[in-house]
């Protein structure tokens, strides 16, 4: 999927690029373009560490969007190797409950949706998906984004985070609550802006590979 | 002038969780389908006229008030994030009232009667034992 595909100004690109650390885009037609890594005042190390697993990669490919809008399936890399090669050096190691892919459903609409401040929490909002599952090993595949109209409620139209999980139900139930603590505590760290759409725009359920677990 | 009694009178919406778990021990579709329904809407119901009463919520009493009710919930002063449950708890209602098809677990908004249930009554009952806005205040 396309998004705006405006480049961004010498200015932007500077003012980013004070904070942030460059890779670029693989395909050679853009290749002269260099884009600001996410990870503010990051060092190589820490970088390898925000790409320790696919759950990161593909959400600071998400970011980049954001900031250079790039399309989605551009695959990038560090400018040094030696980055790189940390990069495959981590992703080597445990990968259990990160391997998450997610997918957007409509993207368009829920940027617009969202705004660019909803898309920050919307942002946020996964990479805490992605901690948690990495911390507690959860066996999330997938993560699917998208937006959702409600059945009687004109007008009421939200985006829907599904967390699909190789669990029976009543286990996947249980990692959503564990969830809603940890979201209690990126609330804290938000805005009231921030928080209102959180509680207005965003909302969480989970889908499940195995039977439900009782009757 | 001896007064008419009300067509319908006035409702604790919790009894609705008595009429499903009432609706529970029977087999049709219809009536499960019915008991999930009344599972949502003892727990909307409940939430809207406690959080009314406690000051946390102002409703509408139109539809209006079935987004900004499950917006209100997930207010950290309310239920924080487990506020969530009662969108889900309308997610499935959504799906099980509408589509009549064989709803399994492989159906991905649908949840099974016995969630339907004690996911209201938990509901109903953090809402409850919240304090009046003004007292945490």
């Amino acid at each position: 999927m396309m998004l705006a595909t405006a480049k961004p100004s010498n200015k932007e690109i500077r003012e980013i690029t004070q904070h942030y650390i460059y890779v670029r885009p693989y395909r050679p037609s853009v290749s002269k373009l260099y884009f600001p890594f996410v990870v503010k005042n990051a060092g190589f190390i820490d970088i390898g560490k925000y790409y320790e697993h696919e759950f990161y990669k593909q959400n600071i490919v998400w970011y980049f969007w954001n900031i250079v809008s790039i399309r989605k399936s551009l695959p990038v890399f560090p400018t040094e190797q030696a980055v790189f090669d940390k990069i495959k050096e981590l992703e080597k190691h445990d990968k259990t409950g990160t391997d998450a892919h997610i997918s957007y459903i409509n993207q368009d609409t829920i940027e617009t949706l969202l705004g660019e401040k909803g898309k920050k929490v919307l942002g946020k909002t996964l990479v805490l998906i992605g901690n948690t599952a990495r911390k507690f090993k959860w066996p999330l595949h997938k993560i699917e984004v998208q937006c959702v109209s409600d059945i009687e409620v004109k007008d009421w139209n939200y985006v829907l985070v599904v967390l699909s999980f190789d669990s029976d139900f009543d286990t996947a139930d249980e990692y959503l609550h564990l969830l809603y603590r940890e979201l209690d505590s990126l609330v804290t760290t938000l805005t009231y802006e921030e928080q209102d759409i959180l509680q207005g725009l965003i909302y969480f359920d989970v889908e499940t590979t195995a039977m439900v677990s009782s009757p | 002038m001896s007064k008419q009694p009300p067509w319908y009178p006035a409702l604790d919406p919790t009894e609705y969780l008595k009429i499903a778990d009432e609706l529970t021990s029977r087999s049709e579709s219809s009536a499960i389908r019915t008991a999930a329904d009344r599972a949502y809407y003892a727990a909307f119901l409940t939430c809207r006229d406690r959080l009314a009463e406690k000051d946390y919520f102002t409703p509408t009493y139109s539809s209006d008030d079935h987004p900004d009710l499950t917006s209100a919930l997930r207010r950290k002063e309310v239920l924080g994030n487990y506020g969530n449950q009662e969108f889900r708890l309308r997610r499935a209602r959504n799906c099980i009232n509408y589509m009549t098809d064989d709803i399994s677990s492989a159906t991905k908004d649908a949840r099974p009667l016995h969630w339907m249930l004690t996911t209201a009554r938990e509901i109903i009952s953090r809402v409850e034992a919240l304090p009046h806005r003004l007292q945490k205040s």
